[in-house]
């Protein structure tokens, strides 16, 4: 390989300014768009080029959404124009591209400055799309319909401050740039709460991981190490963690944040290694109860609020049997199996 | 290095996805009635070579995407929207259709195929060179044509004759009416609601 082949060549480069646009009528918003192509020399590359190349390292993992089952995006065709088309044909994906994303922009978010760049390393091509606040850290004037992008001398930091990037990377060929990276540094809750507009209503992507099968690996690596652990206090800690978890349905999460939130620290990389390692901790999926009922396979009964059995489903009911007492309304709870240790809290 | 080697050099990687993957169906699918059997494949070398040749894969390696397949085979034409259902709930598909004839007059292989991305825990696990694979669903029915024509025609077409090739159609053509009689009788048999 030689040392060009190591390093990333921008090949194609666009900027546009886009205004939060969602409702409005396309045909005027696409009057409004300014901006262009740039030659990729007159950029500050010194701001763009660390970006760029770091640009895989971008946390959620998103895969286009086919269109009436086909192997069709039109978000990805316009991707793929920009990295393989002529020239003419690049700048009109950037500016489709663009004007998408002004569609898809509401008022809550403010104008911003839309820049995509293409480069090439050996085989591999790669695609990077961000969405900066205006006149901060980059000037964009518009004249005669170019665009120029400059740094602003006295920026007060020069540090990346994109609100909003996507990354897609691959060789050229039929069926690559289906999934890509994206990350929301204005989302409320960090990586998980990567906005919607910028995921679905902009990109037509969505996160690769089903809340299915995000559930679903949660429980099994909570189960793993459940049943691998011999310390009865982690054991419980465990399978309490378990336990709050069934009532986490419906709420938005990653298995980092599984870790992070509810599991003892010593048992925290074992759980994300089980998990499908880290980097797969950072995608986010709704927990589905019914996937995590299944799967986690617990089973506890309460008695009067303050005595709790708990055990996995499959041994539960030959472990524990529950009989009518003779106070009405209260049943009699006994247990058949080896004391493996025996505690008291300490005052 | 030639495709055939690269394609080799490939397979056991593939075949553990596979394990994974199969594994996973079954999960998946515990409990739905009507599901015959689920197994996974490694395309062979040979297959994968055949499929390279005269049908314009500039980058086979990436874009034959049924390097690693999933079989579902379900009873009856209803069950393969149920079990479709079922498994994309889990998967992520960036394609899924029935293959059928769309000339109403021709017969030959059907079955659903959804082709989806692996699931990036077992991604992860294994690192394939590859980004997808392919679940066919099809009938009891349908899979018995497809296994029979698999043995007896696959082969160039050119190296058929007339007679062979229209018996293979008409086998089709009674697969899919026993399909449809099959799928009949069953909606009219099953407990109806209520």
């Amino acid at each position: 390989m030689t040392k060009q082949d190591n390093q990333w060549k921008l090949f194609f480069g666009a900027g546009f300014v886009v205004e939060p646009s969602k409702g409005l009528d396309g045909g005027e918003v696409k009057k409004r768009l300014q901006g262009s192509a740039v030659e990729v020399d007159t950029l500050p590359k010194e701001f763009f080029l660390p970006l760029f190349e770091s640009a895989d390292e971008l946390p959620i993992e998103i895969v286009f959404v086919p269109e009436r089952g086909k192997q069709k995006n039109e978000v990805r065709d316009w991707v793929r124009s920009i990295l393989f088309d002529e020239k003419p044909k690049k700048e009109d994906a950037a500016r489709k591209l663009a004007l998408r994303l002004a569609l898809a922009t509401d008022q809550r978010s403010p104008e911003g400055l839309f820049v995509t760049l293409a480069g090439r390393k050996g085989v591999a091509y790669r695609i990077a799309l961000w969405k900066f606040p205006a006149d901060q850290t980059l000037q964009a004037d518009v004249a005669k319909g170019m665009i120029t992008i400059r740094l602003i001398e006295d920026a007060f930091s020069r540090e990346s401050t994109y609100f909003k990037a996507a990354m897609l990377e691959g060789p050229k060929a039929e069926t690559t740039f289906w999934t890509g990276r994206i990350e929301d540094r204005q989302a409320k809750h960090g990586v998980k709460g990567a906005a919607e507009f910028w995921t679905g209503d902009f990109l037509a992507a969505r996160p690769v991981l089903t809340d299915a099968h995000g559930t679903r690996v949660v429980a099994k690596a909570l189960r793993k190490i459940i049943d691998k652990t011999g310390a009865l206090e982690t054991r419980e800690g465990l399978i309490a963690a378990a336990q709050v978890l069934r009532t986490q349905g419906g709420n938005r999460i990653s298995i980092g944040d599984v870790a992070a939130r509810y599991l003892p620290a010593d048992e925290r990389d074992e759980f994300i290694a089980a998990a499908g390692g880290p980097e797969v901790s950072d995608h986010p999926f709704r927990l589905e109860p019914e996937v995590l009922e299944s799967e986690l396979r617990l089973k506890s009964i309460t008695l009067d609020g303050k005595f709790v059995i708990r055990g996995p489903l499959e041994d539960f009911d030959s472990v524990v049997s529950v009989t009518p007492a003779e106070e009405e309304g209260t049943v009699q709870v006994s247990l058949k199996g080896k004391i493996t240790s025996e505690s008291v809290s300490q005052r | 290095m030639s495709l055939r080697s690269e394609y080799s050099e490939r397979t056991p990687v593939l075949k553990n996805v596979a394990d994974d993957i199969e594994n996973l169906v079954r999960e998946i699918l515990n409990g739905v009635p009507r599901v015959d059997r689920i197994s996974s494949r490694v395309k062979s070398v040979e297959r994968f070579l055949e499929k390279t040749e005269g049908k314009g894969y500039h980058q086979p390696l990436q874009d034959i995407q049924d390097q690693i397949g999933v079989r579902i085979v379900v009873f009856y034409r209803s069950d393969i929207q149920t079990v479709s259902e079922r498994v994309i709930r889990e998967f992520r598909e960036v394609e899924n259709r029935p293959m059928e004839q769309p000339d109403p007059e021709v017969f030959s292989y059907e079955a659903r195929h959804v082709v989806c991305l692996i699931p990036p825990d077992i991604h992860s696990r294994h690192k394939p060179p590859i980004d997808f694979f392919e679940l066919q669903i099809s009938t009891l029915f349908q899979h018995a044509w497809a296994e029979a024509n698999h043995d007896l025609g696959y082969k160039p077409h050119g190296a058929l004759t007339y007679e062979f090739r229209k018996k293979i159609a008409w086998a089709a053509a009674q697969t899919w009416g026993a399909d449809v009689i099959f799928d009949e009788l069953w909606n009219q048999s099953k407990p109806q609601p209520g």
